[in-house]
């Protein structure tokens, strides 16, 4: 099972929502004609790794129903119709409420970030004797915003670099 | 656990960490990157140093307007005995340049012993980033400033002849480190009687020599597995001109885990942008003359991204 997992790039056992996106990535990847793989794979050899992306999913599939995971819940602890908090005001909050809207746990989005879930935390709830100095807290906070889909990542990385030099005194 | 120190004050690290900007093929950006990275390090408030190791084919201090008077030259012909000596200032706050220019055709290809001793000099320089800009092509001149640096980048252009450069550059970088992490496990013996006979055995890559000397010496196996682990390349994908070529850069990153084994990691994707060719014309970098253009934001975020993942790595 770890073979088919490790064939998409996962860990064992990542959860549904990841195979499914790791599987449309792989599958993409070795599409006919695909630039990414210029002069890596032979046509055959891109054909038979096609079939192997596509043996896993299934095989991870019914591994996952076997076990009685029926596929699409939400994992979000605030309800995803929360108001949304002002970005300037709040920028700490306004990325939680981004990150749950999104349906993200601090520890994928830990995973997606690479940065660590007790900065992640951090960050959210503005601890602000906790934080890097600015030059590193605005990239944290951009990468966070980003990783998110967020359009106003940069806006959004001075917004809290103004309310932690003004020291969350207002 | 180390605390943070309270925010307000940037505590410049100890030793400057080193990125080097490579990639295969010429013409891709790779000089047009490294100088706009620079500039964007030095608007963060970091102090860099920008290295322009293209000896054969200089062109930062073009590329930032300024007089190149003494170079990487006056090292290699002891006229200066330390890269501090050389340092350019740009006319950017927090930004100095060691140009390539001025070199003696000799000097395009360095011998080893002069190589070991500009790498040590680089590490030894007296900023926070040290940005070396290496030419094209995949000879062992190149290899090895990329390979010692603590981040290396890649520079891919959305074209099959970028693409294929590209892969045989990091085969070649990652072969070249294979071999001295071999050698200092001691196997070097077994893997040259492996590779000799490498069709009876099936090895076509690193990664198969790799597993095949973990069965046949456990011990130096793992040894080399997990030096090899730490490498972690880092692409950029510039000039892009389609909109589905923006998702390269991840698919490559893929394409790096299935057939290398290697976790590269995707930085971002430039698209191609005439303000780009003006600021060469201009000889004023984009990310100085317009801090808030497209080119120049994705830059900003590439190099917030690059601190960042460096100040992970220090202190954990
Ligand atoms: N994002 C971009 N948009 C438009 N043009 C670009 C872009 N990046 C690079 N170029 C063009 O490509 C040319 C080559 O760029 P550059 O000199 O940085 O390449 P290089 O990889 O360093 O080449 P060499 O291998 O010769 O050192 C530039 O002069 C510029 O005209
Ligand atoms: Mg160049």
């Amino acid at each position: 099972m770890d073979e088919s997992y490790e064939i998409l790039g996962l860990a064992p056992g990542a959860e549904r929502s990841e195979v499914k996106r790791a599987y449309q990535r792989r599958k993409e990847l070795y599409s006919r004609g695909s630039l990414a793989i210029y002069s890596l794979a032979s046509e055959s050899d891109r054909e038979s790794r096609l079939e192997q992306v596509e043996s896993a999913y299934q095989r991870i599939l019914s591994f996952m129903h076997l076990h009685g995971d029926e596929g699409e819940h939400t994992n979000s602890d605030h309800s995803p119709s929360a108001p949304m908090p002002d970005p300037e005001m709040a920028p700490g909050e306004y990325l939680r409420w981004a990150r749950n809207q999104a349906g993200l746990s601090i520890r994928q989005l830990a995973d997606r970030t690479k940065i660590s879930t007790m900065r992640l935390d951090d960050i959210e709830s503005e601890r602000i004797d906790h934080l890097p100095p600015p030059v590193y807290l605005r990239g944290f906070v951009y990468e966070f915003a980003r990783s998110l889909g967020l359009v106003n990542a940069f806006q959004l990385s001075e917004f809290y670099l103004r309310r932690v030099a003004s020291g969350l005194d207002d | 656990m180390t605390e943070d120190p309270s925010p307000g004050q940037p505590i410049p690290p100890q030793v400057p960490r080193v990125w080097a900007v490579g990639g295969g093929k010429g013409g891709v950006g790779k000089s047009v990157v490294a100088t706009n990275l620079g500039v964007a390090v030095a608007r963060l408030g970091l102090r860099c140093v920008l290295v322009d190791a293209d000896l054969g084919g200089a062109n930062l201090h073009t590329m930032l307007g300024v007089s190149a008077k003494k170079g990487l030259a006056s090292i290699f012909n002891h006229e200066s005995a330390s890269l501090n000596d050389i340092l350019i200032p740009t006319g950017i706050a927090n930004l100095h340049l060691v140009s390539g220019a001025q070199a003696l055709l000799d000097m395009a290809n360095p011998k080893h012993a002069q190589k070991l001793k500009l790498l040590r000099q680089l590490f030894a320089i007296d900023a926070d980033i040290i940005l070396i800009d290496l030419s094209a092509g995949s000879s062992f001149n190149v290899i090895d400033f990329f390979n010692a640096a603590h981040d290396p980048i890649m520079v891919v252009a959305p074209t099959p002849t970028s693409i294929e450069n590209a892969y045989h550059f990091l085969n070649a970088a990652l072969h070249r480190r294979f071999m001295q992490a071999v050698a200092k496990a001691e196997v070097t013996e077994l893997a040259k009687k492996a590779l000799a006979d490498k069709n009876a055995n099936g090895l076509h890559s690193p990664r198969e020599l790799l597993r095949y000397l973990c069965h046949e010496h456990p011990d130096a196996g793992s040894a080399i597995g997990s030096m090899m682990a730490g490498v972690r390349p880092k692409l950029i994908v510039n000039q892009v001109r389609r909109e589905e070529d923006m998702h390269l850069g991840d698919q490559i990153a893929y394409a790096c885990h299935d057939f290398y084994g290697v976790k590269l990691e995707y930085l971002g994707g430039l698209r191609s942008d005439d303000r780009v060719v003006s600021s060469i014309l201009d000889r004023k970098p984009l990310q100085a003359t317009q801090p808030a253009c497209q080119f120049s934001t994705v830059i900003e975020g590439i190099a917030m991204r690059l601190i960042n993942r460096d100040r992970e790595a220090q202190h954990g």
